[in-house]
């Protein structure tokens, strides 16, 4: 009996495990998004503060994002109106276009492409990559398999 | 008879494009001399962003300093805060939550930038500029409008060309940037307040 309860156990665990393991989203809050981008009218222009933190690196700018019928196209650019890039968001898919040569290499195209993704969405938590987490003093968007961070306040 | 046709027609290409020549080069001079009696100027901006991608603009205010030769303040007010120092060759970028420092010694690009940023200010050595060719690209109702095209690759990244309009003063009253993208930046100068005195701490650095 003893060992069928130790075996059970051991079961158990090796379950809970494979669970945390899983590569299924954890989806908290579905309903309720804060990030204004998903819930705002159409047509709307929603401008932000903001800002991008690379290990030590830290950039500001504004990003301006607009929802139309179906997708949403947005700008980020320095204070001084200098364009950083013009992106995309359409069935889901993120596609940065006019992108500023210092940062035209795919590898930052594409982690760029899939955190925009990530920004816009309803979804607060992915994986164990990306969460969301919002205050009086903006949004903040984490891409912690890439140490990158994002704040976005309206202005 | 019609070789003499040809000839005459070179002839006043010839002559019309001296002409065009002199008369660049007088306004020019103009603009030289101005820039070189300022000694300080500042005035308040609107700086108009048209994003093409988007079908808006946006537009952000604030005010501008300038004392001779190299000190200049350029303050966004709103709708967001920033503030950009240049005191000699020291630069400071502040923003709402950081401030970071550079020398332009240490930093070609900043150092480019502050350049172009003391041309369009007051226009001081647009005549023999190294970092653009400089045209005359119209002048009408007394307003002289020269198109900058930058011959270096870093900038040329930035902008395909910037358009500086100087008014019957010969100082800048606007700054257009034009991008390859077709997105543009507008930036219109208030009346601008010329050799009054400005307060030294307000190009400190800290």
């Amino acid at each position: 009996m003893m060992k069928f309860l130790k075996f059970a156990n051991f079961l158990l665990i090796i379950c809970l495990l494979c669970n945390s393991c899983s590569k299924k989203p954890l989806l908290t809050s579905t309903n309720n998004c804060w990030f204004p981008v998903y819930g705002c009218e159409k047509q709307e222009v929603i401008k932000f503060n903001s800002e991008f933190k690379f290990r030590d690196i830290e950039i500001t700018g504004i990003t301006i994002i607009k929802k139309n019928d179906n997708n949403i196209v947005g700008t980020v650019m320095n204070e001084f109106g200098i364009k950083a890039f013009d992106f995309e968001i359409k069935n889901g898919k993120c596609k940065l276009i006019n992108v500023v040569s210092y940062i035209n290499k795919w590898y930052i195209k594409q982690t760029i492409q899939k955190d925009l993704i990530f920004i816009q969405s309803n979804v607060n938590i992915t994986e164990t990559n990306h969460y969301k987490s919002g205050s009086n003093d903006g949004y903040w968007v984490f891409n912690k398999r890439r140490n990158i961070k994002y704040h976005f306040r309206i202005i | 008879m019609l070789n003499k046709i040809k000839y005459i027609l070179f002839l006043a290409f010839i002559i019309s494009s001296i002409d065009i020549n002199a008369q660049e080069n007088n306004i020019l001079d103009k603009i030289s001399k101005t820039s070189e009696n300022t000694k300080t100027m500042q005035c308040s901006f609107t700086q108009t962003k048209n994003i093409s991608i988007l079908a808006e603009e946006f537009v952000s205010k604030g005010y501008m300093f300038f004392s001779a030769p190299d000190k200049f303040r350029w303050e966004y007010a709103s709708p967001y805060e920033y503030i950009f120092i240049m005191n000699e060759k020291d630069i400071s970028i502040i923003t709402e939550s950081s401030q970071n420092n550079f020398n332009t010694d240490q930093n070609k690009l900043f150092a480019e930038i502050s350049k172009i940023m003391i041309v369009g200010i007051n226009g001081s050595g647009l005549e023999k500029n190294e970092s653009f060719n400089v045209d005359l690209q119209s002048e009408n109702n007394n307003e002289y409008i020269f198109k900058l095209t930058p011959k270096q690759k870093e900038i040329k990244k930035i902008f395909s060309y910037i358009l500086l309009t100087f008014d019957n003063t010969f100082t800048v009253s606007k700054i257009e940037m034009i991008e390859d993208t077709g997105d543009n930046t507008v930036i219109k100068f208030s009346p601008r307040i010329i050799n009054e005195p400005i307060n030294d701490e307000v190009f400190k650095i800290r």
